[in-house]
């Protein structure tokens, strides 16, 4: 529990330098500074964090105001943009230590926060791992306020909802819920709202701790939020009905509910054309089956069926594999986490080094290891061709999931070969059927089947033809409020 | 501590480990050669390709050395059955051998000739071995034909594969592979056809030399190429291109391939009487040389359609003569009376019926194009 929560604050009384003196009691830091000044014929003293205001904003509109209209009352003299009265010491500690100036007056038996805080943030710049050829080139960044602007900048709605909700009993962290109100089911707003209230953690460090605080299955291998830091696309799925939660701190927008194929689709669909759109979409989705099923198929063929290569490889294939000492399976299995070694170590090194890794990684390692009959040099485009394709996906979180995904298959196929890896897909197609994400089911619109939602699934229809919005989401109105090419002369 | 029993299911997992067949541990048979012996033994011949070992020696050097052509083990050896060969041929050669990726199964004319499908049954028997692989009759031996030596070549099966498919792709042969071939074989309505290879001496190479007719299992005529593109035509199963040359008005030569050609066959079975049938053929061809020239007049045209007629319809009525000599049903007149009536044909001994029955052939030539020139 937040200590304001936690017991009744002390009430304010008449005499300034007692009231500044309460709160000071209750926290003891050397960056809370104190200034006396004459208000008028009375004293008021000025209480604030010096790490957390703007020097300029305390002196500009809380001080001069003051001491220049010293008739007035201060609620009059006041220039900041916000102020409210603190209802005990405990919401006057708060306010101060989210780097309000607190205002006491001598004689009068209350507190005011004035709004300066100090607005340092990062730059509005395109996210790192979410980029797109044409399109917004924003991101968010840490401020969630400056989150939820970007988002309102975009879709100026007067049914855009924001809620916000504070978390983190210790380091009190806050959230925002946003929805539109005439869109989004009532029922999940709730649910998420349910969820998001039952959260009882000491800190919110990022996103993912959030997701999996509130995530239907936290065993499943499978995303069931979907994670972006684009603006753009936060609109466009609230727009779709689903809701999206920011995190202060936090770059990363979570949105739910969401589908399997959400992931699979990006801002670049829509930009490019409609026929560019959905070729790419559907080399996207290939790329789900060829990055979990290359090595295992490969394994499979080596140790299992090798009739169904054609007559004009075999000998290639077999001459290579021949001086290989070790099982199909292990031989990828090793190649396998070397690519994910070289990745892991890409991602921490500087980005100089990261290259020079990339290229000792691949290339030297490549072709030492083949050459020292290590690895078959079939094995080595295997796992090449399946690490391009795992980073195809527009979602580093979905990314993760096949990648991890890959390694189940490989071992079933080598325990029994295709039988294995059918096997291993029916498990794997259950587990999708009947995952859910905030209740809704997660391989919608495949299962349950809605063939009117496959427009914009497996390929992306022209603009026009996406009238309705997908029903996975549940929302109130199904209908778009638009309608295109009206131009057309019929 | 009282999960160790999670051990025992998945243990059982590894129970799939037993039909593992790695591709290093293999012996890939290519091609194979069966010949009858006498006293009932046979041998058999199959021809190893030998991958090029070290083929990624170094990084820079690995394009190069897998340019190599494999070079071929060929081993022969006498035994009882095929299977009882196989295992001893097993025990000389390192690793499991393995007709999965068998692509041609060679037959001596002689053991053809004394029923067929008893050398290829360990093959039907076998659900790895691949139907898809060409069957073909050789004139002589088939382990000597495998033991020649063909200029150029080192890896036989593949040339023999390649030769087979370029000659179906020209209708010289019918299109077969073991799977057809062993429906025609155990079908009492119809015969097969199988590719003839003979070895050409002089020149040091294969060579499609026909096609072997078959009465039920057993080998029982031949069919020259033109002969076998003849009954091509008339079973309509020509392929992509099927190039005939004809002598027209005594001296002048003419070739022409075939656009598109329709054979009927009607197949009459009286109540008291033998069977009868009818072949009728309408040919559309185009002129792929004609010295003369000439062909926009429709004079010349006319007389040389009327001529490629005759020309054709001697060709197609040796060709059923042949086949009825044979005894071998290759157009399925057989299956046609058993569809037909079942009763008739149960009644007719068609061995019998077969080869003195009445067959008439009608034939229709039309140059229909002439080709970039008149």
């Amino acid at each position: 529990m937040p200590f304001w929560r936690q017991d009744k604050g002390g009430v304010f009384k008449k005499s300034a330098s007692e009231n500044a003196a309460a709160i000071t009691a209750l926290t003891d830091s050397s960056d809370i500074k104190q200034r006396t000044f004459s208000y008028g014929k009375a004293q008021g003293i000025l209480l604030y964090v010096e790490t957390m205001v703007e020097a300029v904003k305390v002196e500009n509109h809380v001080l001069q105001p003051l001491k220049e209209n010293g008739s007035k009352k201060p609620e009059a003299a006041l220039t900041v943009i916000e102020y409210e009265e603190a209802a005990d010491h405990n919401d006057a500690l708060r306010g101060l230590l989210r780097g309000k100036t607190l205002l006491f007056i001598e004689g009068n038996p209350a507190c005011l926060l004035c709004r300066t805080e100090r607005d340092t943030g990062r730059a509005i710049k395109e996210p790192m791992n979410e980029k797109v050829v044409r399109g917004a080139h924003d991101g968010f960044v840490e401020d969630i306020s400056v989150n939820i602007f970007l988002v309102r900048k975009r879709v100026e709605s007067k049914r855009l909802t924001v809620e916000y909700l504070e978390k983190g009993n210790r380091a009190n962290t806050s959230l925002a819920i946003m929805y539109e109100k005439d869109i989004a089911n009532p029922e999940l707003v709730q649910r998420i709202k349910k969820r998001l209230e039952s959260i009882n953690a000491e800190i919110i460090y990022n996103a993912g701790q959030i997701e999996e605080l509130i995530e239907d299955s936290t065993t499943s291998p499978f995303p069931q939020m979907l994670n972006t830091e684009r603006p753009d696309r936060v609109a466009a799925n609230l727009l779709e009905g689903r809701i999206a939660v920011f995190i202060n701190g936090d770059p990363t927008c979570l949105i739910a509910p969401v589908s399997f194929f959400s992931f699979y689709q990006s801002p670049d669909d829509y930009t490019s054309r409609s026929l560019a759109g959905s070729f790419y979409r559907m080399i996207r989705l290939f790329s789900f089956f060829f990055a979990i099923l290359l090595p295992a198929f490969y394994i499979s063929v080596v140790s299992f069926h090798s009739e169904i290569v054609p007559r004009d490889l075999i000998l290639q294939l077999k001459g290579s594999v021949e001086q290989v000492p070790y099982p199909a399976l292990m031989e990828a299995l090793f190649m396998e986490l070397t690519i994910e070694l070289i990745r892991e170590a890409g991602i921490r090194l500087p980005t100089p080094i990261g290259q020079t890794i990339g290229i000792v990684g691949g290339l030297v390692i490549g072709d030492a290891v083949v050459s020292a009959g290590l690895v078959s040099n079939f094995t080595i485009i295997i796992v090449a061709l399946t690490a391009i394709s795992s980073y195809v996906v527009p979602s580093i979180e979905m990314n993760t999931a096949i990648r991890l995904l890959r390694f189940p298959f490989m071992v079933s196929a080598s325990l029994f070969g295709f039988f294995g890896i059918v096997f291993a897909l029916m498990i794997l197609l259950i587990h999708l059927c009947k995952l859910k994400s905030l209740g809704m089911p997660y391989f919608s619109p495949l299962a349950p089947l809605r063939v009117k939602d496959l427009k914009d699934v497996f390929i992306r229809k022209t603009w026009w033809k996406l009238t309705k919005r997908p029903y996975d989401s549940k929302p109130q109105t199904l209908k778009r409020e638009s309608k295109g090419r009206q131009w057309v002369e019929k | 501590m009282k999960k160790w029993w999670t051990i025992i299911p998945l243990s059982l997992l590894l129970a799939g480990c037993w039909d593992q067949r790695s591709v290093k541990d293999l012996n890939l048979i290519f091609g194979v050669g069966i010949d009858r012996e006498e006293e009932n033994n046979l041998t058999l011949t199959v021809e190893i390709p030998q991958e090029n070992q070290g083929t990624t020696s170094g990084g820079g050097g690995t394009e190069g050395a897998t340019q190599q052509a494999a070079q071929s083990l060929v081993m022969s050896e006498k035994g009882q059955t095929i299977r009882d060969v196989a295992f001893q041929l097993d025990r000389r050669i390192d690793g499991a051998l393995d007709i999965s990726k068998l692509s041609v199964l060679m037959v001596g004319k002689e053991s053809a000739q004394h029923d067929l499908y008893a050398l290829l049954d360990a093959y039907f028997r076998n659900p790895i071995s691949p139907l898809n692989a060409k069957l073909v009759v050789v004139d002589g031996r088939a382990d000597e034909f495998f033991q020649k030596d063909f200029k150029g070549q080192t890896l036989y099966s593949d040339y023999f594969f390649k030769l087979i498919e370029t000659a179906e792709q020209e209708s010289a042969i019918p299109v077969t592979n073991m799977q057809l071939a062993c429906n025609l074989l155990l079908d009492e309505g119809s015969d097969a056809v199988i590719p003839l290879i003979s070895y050409n001496e002089e020149q040091r190479a294969a060579e499609i030399n026909g096609s072997a007719l078959f009465n039920g299992r057993s080998m029982s005529g031949e069919l020259t190429t033109e002969e076998a593109s003849a009954f091509l035509i008339m079973d309509n199963q020509t392929q992509q291109e099927l190039p005939l040359t004809f002598r027209v008005k005594g001296e002048e030569d003419i070739s022409v391939t075939l656009i598109d050609s329709k054979a009927k066959l009607k197949v009459s079975v009286p109540k008291n009487g033998s069977p009868a049938a009818t072949v009728s053929v309408d040919m559309k061809v185009q002129a792929i040389e004609y010295p003369p020239q000439g062909l926009n007049k429709k004079k010349v045209t006319k007389t040389l359609d009327q001529q490629l007629t005759e020309e054709a319809q001697k060709l197609l009525q040796q060709t059923v003569q042949k086949m009825q000599e044979a005894n071998s049903d290759a157009l399925g007149i057989g299956r046609r009376i058993i569809a037909k009536d079942p009763d008739t044909f149960k009644k007719l001994d068609w061995g019998e019926v077969y080869p003195d029955m009445d067959i008439k052939v009608e034939t229709k030539v039309k140059i229909e194009r002439t080709g970039a020139i008149f």
